[in-house]
C-alpha cells in the first residue's frame, strides 16, 4: 500500500507524511520496525504484532489493516509490562475493518506508547 | 481558544472597583472571541433565570465587548431547561450541561447514567435552534489513560460518565464533548503527541466525528504566576493551534484564569485587595494578537526538539511570526539568524536575544 493512499485513509499531517515508510506486508506474528507502517495480511488467521522497545523519543510505528479483514481477523498489539500503552499494560486489539493505529514512544518507560491514531 | 472564564464577577477591589472598571485598558487589549459565564462548581447555587451574577455579566462586563465577542454557557442543571431562552442573546454560543459531572457524583449526580439521563431530558426539550450548541461532558481521558496514583473511586467515577456518554452518542446525541483540563508538567511525552493521543482518545470513545472543547483549561492548583505557569500556558496555546490547523476535532477552549482573586488571573486581584496585571496578561496579549488575527502556516513537525514548541503564522500583510516555548530545556537553543523577542521574565520587558532559543523561555519571534 501506497505511503500517499495510507496517509489519505489515516488523515494524518502532511509534515508527518514526509517522514513516512511502509514497511512489507506480512501474513505472521512478528515485531514491529520503528519508523515505519506496518501493512498487516490477517485474512488467513488473526495476527499478534509485537511493539518494538526503543529509547529514543519520538520513535514511532504504525499498523495498519491491508486486507480489511480485521473485524474478522483482529490483529492483536501486544503492548506488555515491559513495553506499555498509555500506562497499560494490556495488549491492544485492532478489530475495525481496515483500522489504522500509529503510535509514537513517549520518552516515559512508565507510560510507553502514545497513540495517536 | 482564546476564551477567558469569568467564575465571580462581582469580586471587587479595595477601592470597590471590579477588574474591568479597575483595569480597562488591560482587559480592553485582552483578546477574548468569548466569555464563558457562568461556569464552574458556582452554577449549583444559582436559583432561577434571574441569577444577579449572570445578569451582571450580561449587562455591564458585555456592554464593554465588542458584538463579536461571544458567550458559552455552563448551564445549572437544577434549572428548568427554558431558562435557556430567558438567558440567550444574540452573543449566546455554546451551552454546556453542567460542570464536571465525575466530580459530581454523587451529591449532584448519583452515577454516569443520572447524568446522562439528565442531559437527554434537558437536550430534548430544546427547541432546534439550541440543540445545535449544546454539548455534555465525559469522564477525562487524561484521568482515565494516565490517572496512576489517584483514587479507584475517582476513577470509577470518570469511567461511570464516559461509558454512559458513549450510550447516549450511540442512540444519535451529537457527539460534542465539553471538557475541563489542567496544564500539567507531567504528561508523558512531548505536548504534541500527548495531545495527538488525548483527541484520539476521544475519537476512539465517540468516533471520528466527534468535537472537542477545553471549555475550562486551567493551571493546576495551587500554581502561581511562575515561569512555569508562563510557560506551561504557551506551550498549550503552541500545540493547540496547530491541532487545530491538523484536524476539526477540537472546537474552542477557554482559559479558567480569566479574572479573580490571585494573580495566576489574567487580571488577579492580589493580597492587597489590588487588581494586577502579570506575565501572564502579557503572555496572552501577545500570542493572542497572534493567534486571532494571523494564519497557521504548516511546517514540518518531525525531527523537532522534544521540549520546544514552535509554529509559524502570518498575519494578512504578510508579515510572519514565530511563537515559541522552550519548556522542556535548560539549554539554550541555537536559531541562526533570527533575533528573538522574549518577554518571559519577571519584569515583563521584552529582551531582545540573538541566534538562540534561551533555556526555559517562550515569546515571539518576527521573521
Amino acid at each position: 500500500m501506497a505511503t500517499k493512499k495510507i496517509a489519505a485513509k489515516l488523515s494524518i499531517p502532511k509534515g508527518i507524511v514526509a517522514a513516512m515508510e511502509v514497511d512489507t506486508e506480512v501474513s505472521a506474528n512478528v515485531t514491529a520496525q520503528i519508523n515505519k507502517i506496518l501493512p498487516v495480511n490477517s485474512t488467513s488467521g488473526t495476527r499478534t504484532i509485537t511493539p518494538p522497545t526503543t529509547t529514543q523519543n519520538g520513535a514511532w510505528f504504525g499498523v495498519v489493516d491491508s486486507r480489511n479483514k480485521f473485524d474478522t481477523q483482529n490483529c492483536v498489539v501486544n503492548f506488555s509490562a515491559d513495553n506499555k500503552l498509555q500506562t497499560s499494560s494490556s495488549p491492544l486489539t485492532l478489530s475495525v475493518e481496515g483500522q489504522c493505529a500509529i503510535f509514537v514512544w513517549s520518552g516515559v518507560p512508565a507510560a510507553g506508547w502514545l497513540r495517536i491514531v | 481558544m482564546l476564551g477567558l472564564c469569568i467564575q465571580a464577577p462581582e469580586l471587587k477591589d479595595r477601592n470597590g472597583l471590579r477588574f474591568w472598571e479597575a483595569k480597562p485598558q488591560a482587559w480592553a487589549q485582552l483578546p477574548k472571541t468569548f466569555l464563558r459565564h457562568p461556569n464552574g462548581t458556582a452554577i449549583y447555587d444559582i436559583e432561577s433565570a434571574n441569577d444577579a451574577r449572570f445578569n451582571m455579566v450580561k449587562s455591564e462586563l458585555f456592554g464593554t465587548l465588542p458584538n463579536e465577542v461571544k458567550q458559552d454557557i455552563c448551564f445549572p442543571p437544577q434549572l428548568p431547561a427554558g431558562t435557556v431562552a430567558a438567558w440567550a442573546t444574540p452573543r449566546t454560543a455554546r451551552i454546556v450541561y453542567g460542570n464536571e459531572p465525575p466530580m459530581h457524583i454523587p451529591d449532584i449526580w448519583e452515577s454516569g447514567i443520572a447524568y446522562a439521563e439528565g442531559y437527554k431530558t434537558f437536550y430534548d426539550s430544546l427547541p432546534n435552534s439550541f440543540k445545535e450548541n449544546v454539548w455534555f461532558q465525559s469522564g477525562k481521558e487524561e484521568i482515565l489513560n494516565f490517572g496512576q496514583g489517584l483514587p479507584d473511586r475517582l476513577i470509577q467515577k470518570h469511567f461511570s460518565v464516559k461509558s454512559a456518554m458513549i450510550e447516549c452518542v450511540s442512540e444519535g446525541y451529537p457527539a460534542r464533548v465539553a471538557t475541563t483540563h489542567k496544564l500539567r508538567p507531567d504528561y508523558p511525552g512531548n505536548a504534541y503527541w500527548f495531545y495527538r493521543a488525548l483527541l484520539n482518545m476521544y475519537r476512539d470513545a465517540y468516533g471520528h466525528k466527534v468535537k472537542l472543547l477545553f471549555h475550562e483549561y486551567k493551571l493546576d492548583d495551587g500554581v502561581t504566576d511562575t515561569e512555569d505557569a508562563v510557560l506551561l500556558l504557551a506551550q498549550f496555546l503552541i500545540v493547540m493551534s496547530r491541532l487545530i490547523y491538523e484536524s476539526d476535532t477540537i472546537d474552542g477552549g477557554a482559559y479558567q484564569q480569566g479574572a479573580g482573586t490571585g494573580t495566576v488571573n489574567l487580571i488577579g486581584r492580589n493580597e492587597n485587595q489590588e487588581w494586577v496585571t502579570t506575565w501572564l496578561t502579557q503572555l496572552w496579549i501577545e500570542f493572542g494578537h497572534v493567534l486571532i488575527n494571523a494564519k497557521f502556516i504548516e511546517t514540518e513537525q518531525i525531527e523537532r526538539p522534544d521540549y520546544v514548541s514552535i509554529e509559524a503564522y502570518e498575519f494578512r500583510s504578510g508579515t510572519k511570526y514565530l511563537l515559541f516555548c522552550n519548556r522542556g530545556s535548560d539549554e539554550y537553543i541555537n536559531l541562526p539568524g533570527k533575533s528573538v523577542t522574549l518577554f518571559s521574565n519577571r519584569e515583563m520587558k521584552k529582551t531582545n536575544w540573538n541566534n538562540v532559543l534561551p533555556a526555559k523561555s517562550c515569546g515571539v519571534i518576527k521573521l
